[in-house]
């Protein structure tokens, strides 16, 4: 049997794998939105932690990331740095989101924001920014699993098929079975990625450079402005300290916010949970580590990618890796993208269906959930069909979404945390900061400093909201207002 | 220690991680020498602030269970 005969089939079993273990999980909640969306509100420490981790470690973390320290340096490191500062907010924040969530019935994040500051043209908003920020997100994820069956067939799977297989296989487990497929398939998922991840990063820099050390020694001596912040730019020219800090920090701002992400506070079982998955959440960072390794190793060898984010499997192929390690390797990098990406397109589907049409349209509870299924399919074959026509570097399409996810963090803190924020002073500042984001994403070159749109947007964004807030003269309660439809506010038990 | 110092600190050491992974603060250490446990020194210093923020959530977390009961 040939060596990508075998990795096939090792991809095979992990498919298949993921398959059974989504549409099991599936038949264990009830048949409304809650169970749906927010599982019940079940999940506990296991689950939690794999489902952040999974969801935070996209097909960007096993692609992007080593093609970034292959190609711009240390420029990657930002990427380890931002996981751990974005996460901490969660701490503070998780509970507190669950709490509401539990006495007013919230399964999104919008739901809480205009619980506080009752709108619908805000929670519009909300679902329109998500959206065009799941949308790059998605077609990202699955441009890599494209990527990964196509590198490592040898070309016998064309990208459109290798991306449309996995995606088959997400599409209709989270059709099926809602978010708590989405939870067990991270954690088998979960477990896959991290396995790969350590057992490639020790293992190829030992193989070339003989350890580490030696490899980094190498990289010293022959390619110094690799190694010095803030590393380069895709031109490979050095990078600005404003685009470098600025990247991070919008990253860090965003991370907890990702509605996707925010969402499953609403899914845990008590508060307690939440705070655990934080504080082990630095554990997951670490599984970078090794990723970004493999990167560096790519920098001194002989023969070069496609593009850079082909430099992990380019690797694994051209070392003579055994076929059982290459596929291994395969199926940690689909677990990557696929666990986000069912996290993305599940909360997709649930944020256009609550926070953009519910709050205009009664649509029934069962009616709901039929909708929502329907969008799964139609905004995976959107994003399918854009991510195969228009194929862009991976970073580039995360980058972007950022700025706009970093837009919706005032309102969210200003809602939990702020009690003189008023309506108009929260739509005031997420559409100011929305529209400076979109300028300056679409003209980079007028950024001051090199300072990433999404900064420059929060900057407008609070200050609006800050200012509008003061001089409203409409007070805005500081109660909360429950979701109307009083299917949300009950969670029927378990069967 | 009680939980209110444990939050205290953490909050603390994420402020001065924030200010260390961040132009100026990482500054001192952006170059690449000396390697540390086979990694460069913005690498490893990274990595290190990883360890930290680990260790101190571990902290507020074990605190808060202490008093929960």
């Amino acid at each position: 049997m040939e060596a990508w005969q075998i990795v096939t089939g090792v991809v095979g079993v992990y498919l298949a794998a993921a398959l059974a273990v989504g549409l099991l999980a599936g038949r264990r909640v009830t048949h409304g939105v809650a169970g749906y969306v927010a599982a019940d509100r079940q999940f506990g420490l296991l689950s939690m932690y794999f489902v952040v981790g999974g969801t935070v470690f996209s097909a960007f973390a096993f692609l992007g990331g080593p093609g970034w320290a292959y190609s711009r340096g240390v420029a990657a490191l930002y990427i380890l740095s931002y996981g751990v500062l974005g996460i901490l907010p969660w701490y503070f924040l998780g509970p507190r989101a669950a709490a509401l969530g539990r006495s007013h019935g919230y399964v999104t994040q919008a739901q809480l924001v205009t619980g506080r500051f009752p709108s619908r043209l805000l929670s519009v908003l909300f679902a329109l920014l998500t959206i065009a920020a799941f949308v790059p997100y998605i077609m990202l994820q699955m441009s890599g699993a494209g990527i990964v069956f196509n590198a490592v067939t040898a070309g016998y799977v064309p990208f459109w098929l290798g991306a449309a297989l996995a995606y088959g296989v997400v599409v209709i487990y989270v059709l099926f079975g809602g978010v708590s497929a989405v939870g067990w398939t991270n954690v088998f998922q979960g477990v896959v990625m991290m396995a790969a991840a350590w057992i490639l990063g020790i293992y190829i820099p030992n193989l070339l450079y003989g350890g580490v050390g030696p490899m980094f020694e190498r990289i010293m001596a022959e390619r110094p402005e690799l190694l010095t912040l803030p590393g380069l730019d895709a031109a490979g020219q050095p990078w600005s300290w404003g685009a470098y800090s600025s990247t991070l920090l919008s990253s860090a701002i965003g991370l907890a916010i990702w509605p996707h992400l925010f969402m499953k506070a609403f899914t845990a079982r008590s508060d307690a949970t939440i705070r655990r998955t934080v504080v082990l959440f630095p554990t997951f960072q670490l599984f970078l580590v090794p990723l970004l390794l493999v990167g560096f190793a790519g920098v001194l060898f002989h023969t070069a990618p496609p593009s850079a984010d082909f430099i992990l499997p380019h690797m694994i192929l051209e070392t003579g890796m055994p076929a059982l390690v290459v596929g291994l390797f395969c199926a940690g990098a689909l677990a990557a993208s696929m666990s986000t990406g069912d996290a993305l397109l599940h909360g997709a589907a649930s944020i256009a269906i609550e926070d953009g049409i519910a709050p205009f349209v009664r649509i029934e509870e069962r009616r709901r959930r039929f909708l929502m299924q329907l969008l799964v399919l139609s905004i995976g074959g959107l994003a399918y069909w854009l991510a195969v026509i228009e194929q862009r570097s991976l970073v580039w399409l995360l980058v972007s979404a950022y700025g706009i996810i970093d837009q919706l963090a005032p309102p969210v803190y200003a809602a939990i945390y702020w009690k003189r924020a008023t309506t108009r002073g929260v739509l005031a500042g997420l559409i100011g900061g929305s529209v400076v984001s979109i300028f300056f994403f679409l003209n980079p070159a007028l950024r001051p400093w090199d300072i990433h749109e999404g900064i420059l947007g929060l900057i407008v964004n609070v200050a609006l909201l800050v200012n509008v807030s003061r001089l409203d003269r409409r007070r805005a309660a500081a109660g909360w207002t429950p979701v109307e439809s009083s299917a949300h506010a009950t969670v029927e038990p378990v069967s | 220690m009680t939980h209110r110092t444990a939050v205290r600190l953490g909050i603390g050491t994420f402020a001065l991680y924030t200010f260390v992974v961040h132009w100026p603060g990482v500054l001192p250490f952006s170059g690449p020498r000396p390697l540390v446990l086979g990694l460069p020194l913005n690498f490893f210093w990274v990595v290190l602030w990883i360890v930290l923020g680990l260790l101190v959530l571990l902290l507020m977390e074990s605190t808060r269970r202490r008093e929960d009961g």
